[in-house]
């Protein structure tokens, strides 16, 4: 029984998620279905940057890729705007949100801005903080 | 999330359950291969302790012990000189293999490399046992993906079958990949959790994920580009850290390498599909690619887009190959690109002399579809 049980349940498990990560068994993951991000989407590594749901409106509402490139763009706290960069890189085929020239440089400048400051310790893991 | 978190605990259950059961059996391969030491490594179904009788000729002569009971055997052989061929006997209650192997090179000797992308456990790559062969590599460096699911012991044990024709034979280092992280059913594990068989089954120097290996005039450097199945501030932060200040080691003037390549999963540039993660290689090039221009990285080894690719950006080589899984259709507009091919599995054979490396494209059959030259 042992020995049965085991099997039981990774079928049971298999039927359940099998097919819905296809993209993932082919190199490329469906990003928003990844564990390790909550149930927001947002990266739920105990190390890794948050968001709350409400920052964004809730789960359904206003957290698309188009609503948290808006928020990225307005927001001015640099840890939400990383926890914003980690959320998008979840989510599949986000590079025409960044057609725009202007809109990819104010990304990059992100993301510049973000490497820095870890670089420098201005930006680590939650818990080191004071 | 509860649900979630039952569920992986009885698909960790069930795995370690068949990895109990399932007739694991496989090797010997070469892990940590230095000038001067070597790993012989097999995997057995039940632990034991480890014996390599090694020396300079087959009749052996020293004797190495590792007395840890443990189904990944993995015994150090110190004290060896470099560039030289050693016999050896691997010897545990189930399981007796011979093979020998070469150290790697030391000064500006000229040596081979062979570097593998997508292998993916895929029979392929079984049919470039005589490519490997006529290389005559002094390392095999895998950017991964090996298998396709990671913490599945089977498939490591179906890899090392098809490699099996040269991995007892050649030091073979790998790094992480993306499919290094994934359950039998495809759903990967992130963190360490991710990394648990791959960190069983190699031993590769350091902390296994990142890791230097010198050959003779070149320092290859391992990294985990993965960073999106991990603690980012790791792999950001310590990683990239890690990586400059190996960097800085390699251009202080103190025995300085010629080449300076680094091997990793995820390509930099590439005409594949990276528009499906856009942002995950915008982060990617934003923190490694300074560190590369800077310090003259010549070489950046990939895999994971299925192709076979040559790229120049900034004095850097980059190249991704594909001897296992390939024919990803063109995606992304790389205007890098100085040769790109998605239809011929591929491995790239790398031929360092002292003031140059030249790297080429090799098919199952022999034929060279490209070459390129790196000169420092």
């Amino acid at each position: 029984m042992r020995r049965i049980l085991p099997a039981v349940a990774l079928l049971v498990v298999a039927c359940a998620w099998g097919l819905r990560d296809t993209a993932t068994r082919r190199g490329h993951p469906a990003p928003a279905d990844r564990p390790g991000y909550s149930e927001a989407g947002v990266v739920s590594h105990a190390s890794a940057p948050e968001i709350a749901p409400t920052d964004c409106g809730g789960r359904d509402a206003g957290c698309g890729p188009a609503d948290l490139k808006r928020r990225l763009f307005e927001e001015t706290d640099l840890r939400k705007k990383w926890a914003i960069v980690c959320r998008l890189a979840t989510m599949p085929e986000t590079e025409h949100l960044f057609a725009d020239p202007a809109d990819r440089r104010r990304l990059d400048a992100i993301i510049e801005e973000v490497r820095l400051a870890i670089k420098r310790g201005e930006l680590k893991e939650a818990q080191e903080e004071p | 999330m509860r649900k979630v978190g039952i569920a992986i605990v009885l698909v960790l259950g069930a795995h370690r359950s068949s990895a109990q059961d399932a007739p694991i059996l496989f090797g010997p391969y070469l892990q940590s291969v230095t000038t001067t030491s070597a790993y012989v490594c097999w995997v057995t179904a039940s632990p034991s302790a480890s014996t390599v009788n090694y020396g300079l000729t087959p009749a052996y002569g020293s004797t190495a012990v590792n007395l840890d009971s443990k189904r990944e055997h993995q015994v150090a052989l110190p004290g060896l000189l470099p560039n030289t061929v050693y016999y050896y006997e691997a010897v545990s209650p189930a399981f007796t293999a011979t093979g020998s192997f070469k150290t790697l090179v030391d000064g500006t000797t000229f040596f081979r490399f062979v570097h593998l992308g997508e292998p993916h456990v895929e029979e392929a790559i079984a049919g470039f046992a005589e490519e490997i062969a006529a290389a005559d590599p002094h390392l095999v460096v895998d950017s991964s993906d090996t298998v396709d699911h990671g913490l599945v012991r089977a498939e490591w044990d179906t890899f090392f079958g098809y490699v099996g024709s040269w991995s007892p034979g050649v030091a073979y280092y790998a790094a992480v990949g993306n499919h290094t992280y994934n359950l039998a059913n495809g759903w990967p594990l992130p963190g360490s959790l991710g990394k648990r068989e791959f960190k069983k089954i190699m031993r590769n120097p350091g902390n296994e994920e990142w890791y230097t290996v010198r050959c003779g005039n070149t320092l290859f450097i391992s990294i985990n580009s993965t960073w999106y199945f991990e603690n980012p501030f790791r792999i950001l932060g310590t990683q990239v850290d890690w990586l400059e200040t190996q960097l800085q080691l390699a251009t202080d003037g103190t025995d300085d390498p010629t080449f300076i390549a680094v091997y990793m999963h995820v390509p930099m540039y590439s005409s594949g599909p990276g528009y499906r993660e856009f942002l995950e290689r915008a982060v990617m090039r934003a923190f490694f690619e300074p560190l590369f221009t800077e310090y003259g990285v010549d070489l950046v080894l990939s895999g994971h887009d299925k192709m076979n690719e040559h790229s120049l950006k900034d004095g850097v080589h980059y190249a991704q190959s594909a001897c296992g899984e390939i024919g990803y259709a063109f995606g992304t507009a790389n205007p890098y690109s100085l040769f790109v091919n998605n239809v011929d599995r591929c491995v790239l054979v790398g031929e360092v002399y002292p003031d140059s490396m030249v790297c080429s494209f090799v098919t199952a059959s022999g034929s060279v579809l490209y070459s390129f030259t790196v000169t420092p």
